[in-house]
């Protein structure tokens, strides 16, 4: 009795506790294996790629080599971001020139001067004049670089409806440069989530064809890179399959890197791999000296209408024939020393110039034979000795050489001939003052050569035009 | 000793059912100290930024220290936050997952840091439409270092924190803590690459349950259920830990960029590094 007394007393003390227990906790909570967190220890800041160096040793650059840097594109970068390009460039005896939207001459008459023209991040489209006046310059064999990149483009706010911006990146303006030599940089970036230069944006590239442009590159680094199209184009620099394009979130086949246009035409994706630190990762600084030989690479035949630029140094007269040195004559001479001394370039007078030196040739009509040497590559029917005024250009309609002069431009080992024709000695003088002044109005010409209507206003004497048979250049060695 | 010594005296009946009265009192009093157990419930609602991020520790400090508290729910609402504050409450809720079950649910949005703390939960509930992932880091760069006339410093970097480039790369570092998170989190669950889970992304929940990113759709009930389950209790009460922590009412901390305009933008206020979610219909940066 006593026991049981004392069991359910027990009960009685315990039970209450044990149901209430039971009620609220049915089990142990218990976890099987520790709680893991990541080892941050080991995670570590990405290196860059360490640098090859120095660039190898480049070639010099050709006499005259002059590139043209536009800044009046609402271009999107500093001139000093260019630097290692410019110094490049500088380095191997190449001159650089900024055109700047303030600058007083225009794209296209600063063209006629440069060999190579470099753009670089632009944000405002080419208009129609200059796309065709950079065609031409490619066409005659000057060299074109446009650096586009995605991280340089420009806000364009809607405050009328939102306030809000939406960035334009510059591949549209780039673009309408690049339309004419199939060329499309697209609105996009590449990016590698796997294997990248310290962020997803930067991309490392191994894929390289074979150019003098990717001489001695293993790897370079772009630092935020549009992919760029061209069907005719050689696709000089590739991404590998993980790169992909933000436009569509795929890969294979994106170039970040185009040469066009009987390789003269070269479009990268990025401009930032030119900047400090940048320059030196990978092989970015050989890429930037390879870039530098590209550009110093071009030269340009020149047409009479780039008169100074024709010049690279200086420049010797010499008077065919029975050329009288009349008062006018030497008054046109002095104000064609003075506009070449304003581009730093020297004129003096000889009657039998070395053969290097770099000379104007003035002559008529009437000095057919001593004139032969200068211009045996144009393949001109002169007039006729009986009294025919006629003359004959191949590829024009017949002038009528009484009131044409003629300006004839021909290369040769880097020397520069600049012949002036007319039929007397005043329509010589005219042909001088119109260099002089730079006043090409009555003139019209291609590759080479330009004919000039001269004395009063008389427009019928260039009643002539083009035809489609293609005008030869001048070939073979100068006396 | 002989046993009939402990004997319980000779009891008349009356005095027997008084003992038994009073055995039954101590028992209900006794059971009485069994406290009920309690779901605790953080809510994490706002950035996580150093305040935000403090409240939140000592409210794990309070679920790690108070017997009652037997799993706890974090009811995610935010768009993340600074890195240091968010891996800070991660590795607090580390320690308390392994005493007591975590469970996560979220509401509009659980982006960048704030996904990064559901991944250190045991189980994530979500509803269809949350916004969910956004796995990754930003940060503004720091000006290109000039010489400041007007502030003496002792070296280069000393007024900029470093070059640029070297913020880039830090990124990276960070971004690799995260994305192990999320695996060491998810486990087998994750139906997505590492370099699918770097990319950054923001799904909606019923996405992110076939991606393996959350658990189960449902919300706050749902969870709770779910967390005393794991920690083997029923009849539970639900219990704010801010409350039970003595916090005091939630204060508004200046995070966000304010506009000239006196806007919010959604850019945060000073530069560093974030586990944050930027909506892009903000457009313009300050």
């Amino acid at each position: 009795m006593t026991r049981r007394f004392m069991l359910l007393g027990l009960a009685l003390l315990v039970v209450p506790a044990l149901v209430r227990g039971l009620w609220f906790y049915q089990g142990l909570y218990w976890r099987g294996s520790p709680v893991a967190t990541p080892q941050y220890a080991s995670f570590t800041v990405p290196l860059p790629p360490l640098s090859t160096g120095e660039a190898p040793a480049a070639r010099s650059a050709s006499p005259g080599a002059h590139v043209l840097i536009d800044q009046s594109h609402a271009n999107n970068f500093l001139a000093a971001e260019l630097e290692p390009l410019v110094r490049a460039v500088s380095a191997h005896g190449g001159q650089v020139e900024f055109l700047t939207a303030s600058d007083s001459g225009s794209l296209a008459a600063r063209l006629a001067a440069a060999t190579a023209l470099v753009v670089a991040a632009p944000n405002a489209p080419f208009m129609r004049d200059e796309v065709q006046r950079v065609e031409a310059f490619v066409g005659r064999g000057g060299r074109v670089l446009v650096l586009t990149d995605p991280t340089r483009g420009s806000p364009q706010y809607d405050s009328y409806y939102s306030d809000t911006s939406t960035a334009l990146d510059d591949s549209s303006a780039a673009n309408t440069l690049l339309a004419p030599f199939e060329i499309t940089v697209a609105d996009d970036y590449l990016y590698n989530l796997n294997e990248n230069e310290g962020n997803f944006r930067n991309v490392l590239l191994t894929r390289f064809a074979a150019s003098p442009l990717t001489a001695d590159l293993g790897r370079v680094a772009f630092y935020a890179a549009h992919s760029i199209a061209s069907p005719s184009g050689l696709a000089l620099i590739s991404a590998d399959e993980h790169t992909l394009s933000s436009r569509t979130d795929r890969g294979g086949d994106l170039a970040a890197a185009v040469l066009a246009a009987n390789e003269r035409v070269l479009a990268v994706g990025d401009l930032s791999f030119l900047s400090p630190p940048y320059d030196h990762v990978a092989d970015n600084a050989r890429w930037i000296s390879n870039l530098a030989d590209f550009l110093l690479g071009g030269e340009p035949s020149r047409a009479p209408m780039d008169f100074p630029y024709i010049f690279s140094g200086p420049v010797v007269v010499q008077a065919l024939g029975e050329l009288e040195m009349s008062t006018d004559l030497i008054a046109a001479l002095s104000s064609l020393q003075s506009t070449l001394d304003e581009s730093g370039l020297a004129l003096t007078m000889a009657q039998s110039p070395e053969a290097s030196a770099n000379r104007i040739v003035l002559a008529t009509y009437a000095d057919k034979e001593e004139l032969a040497p200068f211009v045996g590559g144009f393949e001109i029917g002169w007039p006729g000795a009986g009294g025919d005024p006629l003359l004959q250009l191949p590829g024009w309609r017949t002038l009528d050489a009484s009131a044409v002069g003629l300006m004839l431009v021909a290369r040769n080992a880097g020397q520069t001939t600049l012949t002036l024709i007319g039929a007397d000695g005043s329509a010589v003088i005219e042909l001088i003052s119109a260099l002089a002044t730079h006043d090409f109005s009555m003139c019209i010409g291609q590759e080479g050569i330009a004919a000039c209507a001269l004395g009063p206003a008389d427009l019928p004497a260039l009643d002539f035009a083009f035809t489609d048979d293609a005008v030869p250049t001048l070939d073979g060695a100068l006396p | 000793m002989n046993m009939r010594a402990w004997k319980l005296p000779a009891l008349g009946p009356a005095w027997r059912w008084v003992w038994l009265a009073l055995l039954l009192a101590a028992g209900l009093v006794l059971a009485l100290l069994i406290p009920r157990p309690v779901v605790g419930i953080i809510y994490i609602n706002t950035p996580i930024e150093a305040v935000s991020a403090r409240e939140v520790i000592a409210q794990i400090d309070e679920a790690r220290s108070n017997p009652r508290v037997r799993a706890v729910v974090l009811v995610l609402d935010s768009p993340g936050g600074t890195v240091a504050d968010t891996e800070a409450v991660y590795l607090e809720l580390a320690r308390l997952r392994a005493a007591k079950p975590v469970i996560s649910t979220i509401g509009t949005m659980a982006a960048s840091g704030a996904y990064y703390l559901a991944v250190g939960s045991d189980y994530i509930f979500a509803m269809p439409t949350s916004q969910v992932g956004n796995v990754g880091v930003i940060g503004s760069l720091p000006p290109r270092p000039t010489v400041v006339e007007d502030v003496a410093s002792t070296g280069p970097y000393k007024l900029f924190g470093g070059p640029r480039d070297s913020f880039l790369r830090q990124l990276e570092a960070v971004k690799a803590g995260f994305i192990q998170a999320v695996s060491l989190g998810r486990g087998e669950r994750l139906n997505l690459t590492t370099e699918e889970i770097a990319r950054g992304e923001i799904y909606l929940g019923s996405d992110a349950l076939r991606l393996g990113l959350v658990d189960a759709l449902g919300g706050p009930s749902p969870a709770i259920a779910h967390a005393a389950r794991m920690a083997h209790i029923a009849h539970y009460a639900v219990a704010d830990l801010r409350e039970l922590a003595g916090l005091p009412a939630a204060a508004a901390v200046p995070f966000f960029y304010m506009a000239e305009d006196g806007r919010a933008t959604a850019y945060p206020l000073e530069a560093g590094l974030f586990l944050l979610y930027v909506p892009p219909a903000e457009g313009r940066q300050p």
